[in-house]
């Protein structure tokens, strides 16, 4: 038999402390202390009040001493539904300590083998271990990277039954599903690990193609558009400035809701509209200072964790009504601002600038470069190029990362975007490469490199 | 102009090219300045976003000379890829 260690992972019987008879009354002990000192302090209380927490404390005592009797049980399956009975009785006493320490032993004994029982028993009363976990935010404790852990290691074993080259070969969430039927596995087992798997800070399993996830690019990703979108679409910022709006809301008799709850109910849309929850957890915990707001934010996520797709959306509508907004401000294509247009406008313009040149080059280029293009292996070609072109930036900033420093090239990163506010508040516009490519208009233009450029280019001669 | 020059070419080619155009462009940028020293390092974005036109074209001049070159030896080879993905009329 195996007993829970305090910390993260087990221990064998005999190495570890056992949670005697002696060891809960000293538990007790310290709690009534607690109590009295309490007490002590606000001498006058509520009648009303008083009479509940005495319940609660008889409450407590009388499921502590269940514990004790179950944790003498020898079969472990016995023990796992009595610990899970228990669990569910500690929603009365609102202890999150001892659903904790309960939730953990549940776990133990799950953990435990037993002669007569059978996997599809054991992966149900999981799910419901899990299930009453989630409900009663059991995971927002310290120990939440353990349970998880557990629970995977656990899932691991099940899921490696499933042949995972042909489950990446399902295109959608449907076909997944109607293999994971096709092959007898327990449904309700493998959802709740992907479940769980998406609440994890490291994913180990993608929520659309369902393979399993190696680098935290997608994670990064997602919290670098999280955070973009926020920046611009402030909820706040287009009603406060809207007049039109602002009466629209008004004639129409629409709630507005402003400031913090305005974020709340952002971070609710994020959510509903499949941002996972650690992804957007280094955001809540940036924007939001307020201890009371984040639990908030993270109770409306509780409350649409079991959600289905559909009722998500309904969820996501009824959020946005709040604001007055259409749906079409909360989609996450973002439209292109005109300054964008603008420098999309300039970047084919100096590109068109040196095409001059190479058409110059050779009265047939356009022709050529036509023909060329249309082949399809040659936009094979130029999409690979794209990537490989990407990639050697991508190394590039990991390069310089090394030389300066992990912030150096988020820096550079940043530098680019405001180059290319300041240049087009200026008028310059010219993206990123800003300058750069300004650089080369400029020097095309105006300080005479234009002839070289156009001499230098004429040799070299680019025949298709 | 742009609309003009490039109207030959559909609008997929045209997007892709001018995707490639714009990380040519990025790279070559960033491999210029992962070799700055660290003083036109600590220039480079302040004259980029504070200094005077002159200021902006003396340290492209001094940092950035081989700019130029870079861009057609890039575009060159962008041409000879492309030439070995078609082979019968180049």
């Amino acid at each position: 038999m195996t007993y829970l260690k305090e910390e993260f992972g087990y221990f064998l019987e005999g190495e570890g402390k056992e949670l005697s008879k002696e060891s809960v009354k000293e538990e007790e002990k310290k709690e009534k202390t607690k109590e009295e000192k309490k007490k002590e302090k606000t001498k006058e209380k509520d009648p009303e009040k008083e009479k509940l927490e005495k319940e609660r404390k008889e409450k407590i005592k009388q499921l502590k001493e269940k514990s004790a009797l179950i944790q003498k049980k020898e079969d472990p399956k016995e023990r796992a539904i009595l610990y899970l009975k228990l669990l569910e009785e500690t929603k009365e006493i609102n202890n999150k300590k001892f659903s904790e320490e309960i939730l953990e032993k549940t776990l133990s004994a799950l953990k435990e083998e037993s002669k007569d029982w059978k996997k599809e028993e054991k992966i149900e009363l999981f799910s419901k271990t899990i299930d009453l976990a989630l409900k009663n935010k059991l995971f927002i404790i310290d120990k939440k990277t353990f349970v998880f852990e557990e629970i995977f290691s656990l899932w691991r074993k099940e899921i490696k039954n499933i042949d995972p080259t042909t489950l990446e070969k399902t295109k959608t969430i449907k076909e997944s599903k109607e293999l994971i039927a096709a092959n007898h596995f327990n449904q309700k087992a493998l959802e709740t690990a992907f479940f769980l798997s998406w609440n994890l800070k490291e994913p180990w399993i993608d929520k659309e193609s369902r393979k399993e996830i190696k680098e935290k690019r997608k994670e990064e990703i997602i919290i670098d558009f999280t955070k973009k979108w926020l920046e611009e679409n402030n909820p706040l910022k287009p009603i406060k400035e809207n007049k039109k709006l602002l009466e629209r809301i008004q004639k129409e008799n629409i709630s507005l809701i402003f400031e913090e709850e305005a974020y709340q109910n952002v971070f609710s849309l994020l959510y509903l509209k499949g941002i996972p929850y650690q992804n957007l957890e280094p955001l809540i915990n940036q924007t939001l200072k307020e201890k009371s707001l984040k639990e908030k934010v993270e109770n409306d996520f509780f409350n649409f964790m079991n959600l289905k797709k559909e009722e998500k959306e309904k969820e996501a509508q009824k959020v946005i009504q709040k604001f007055g907004l259409s749906l079409e401000k909360f989609t996450f294509e973002k439209e292109k601002k005109e300054e964008e247009k603008e420098l999309e406008k300039l970047t084919e313009e100096a590109f068109v600038q040196m095409f001059e040149i190479l058409k110059k080059s050779d009265p047939e280029f356009a022709l050529k470069l036509k023909n060329l293009l249309e082949n399809p292996e040659a936009k094979e070609k130029l999409q690979e190029i794209l990537n490989n072109q990407k990639k050697e930036i991508e190394n590039l900033y990991q390069s310089i990362s090394k030389k300066e420093g992990e912030e150096k090239p988020e820096e550079i990163k940043k530098q680019k975007e405001k180059v290319k506010e300041s240049l087009l508040k200026a008028g310059l516009s010219l993206s990123v490469l800003a300058f750069l490519m300004l650089s080369v208009i400029i020097l095309l233009k105006s300080i005479d490199w234009a002839n070289n450029m156009a001499k230098r280019l004429s040799q070299v001669k680019f025949k298709f | 102009m742009s609309d003009n020059s490039l109207n030959f070419l559909s609008s997929d080619s045209k997007n892709l090219l001018l995707k490639i155009y714009e990380a040519i462009i990025e790279k070559i940028t960033l491999k210029m300045y992962n070799n700055l020293d660290e003083e036109a390092k600590g220039s480079f974005f302040k004259i980029i976003l504070s200094g005077s036109e002159e200021e902006k074209i003396n340290f492209f001049q001094k940092y950035f000379s081989n700019f130029k070159p870079l861009l057609i030896k890039e575009i060159e080879k962008l041409v000879e890829e492309l030439k070995a993905s078609k082979k019968p009329s180049l």
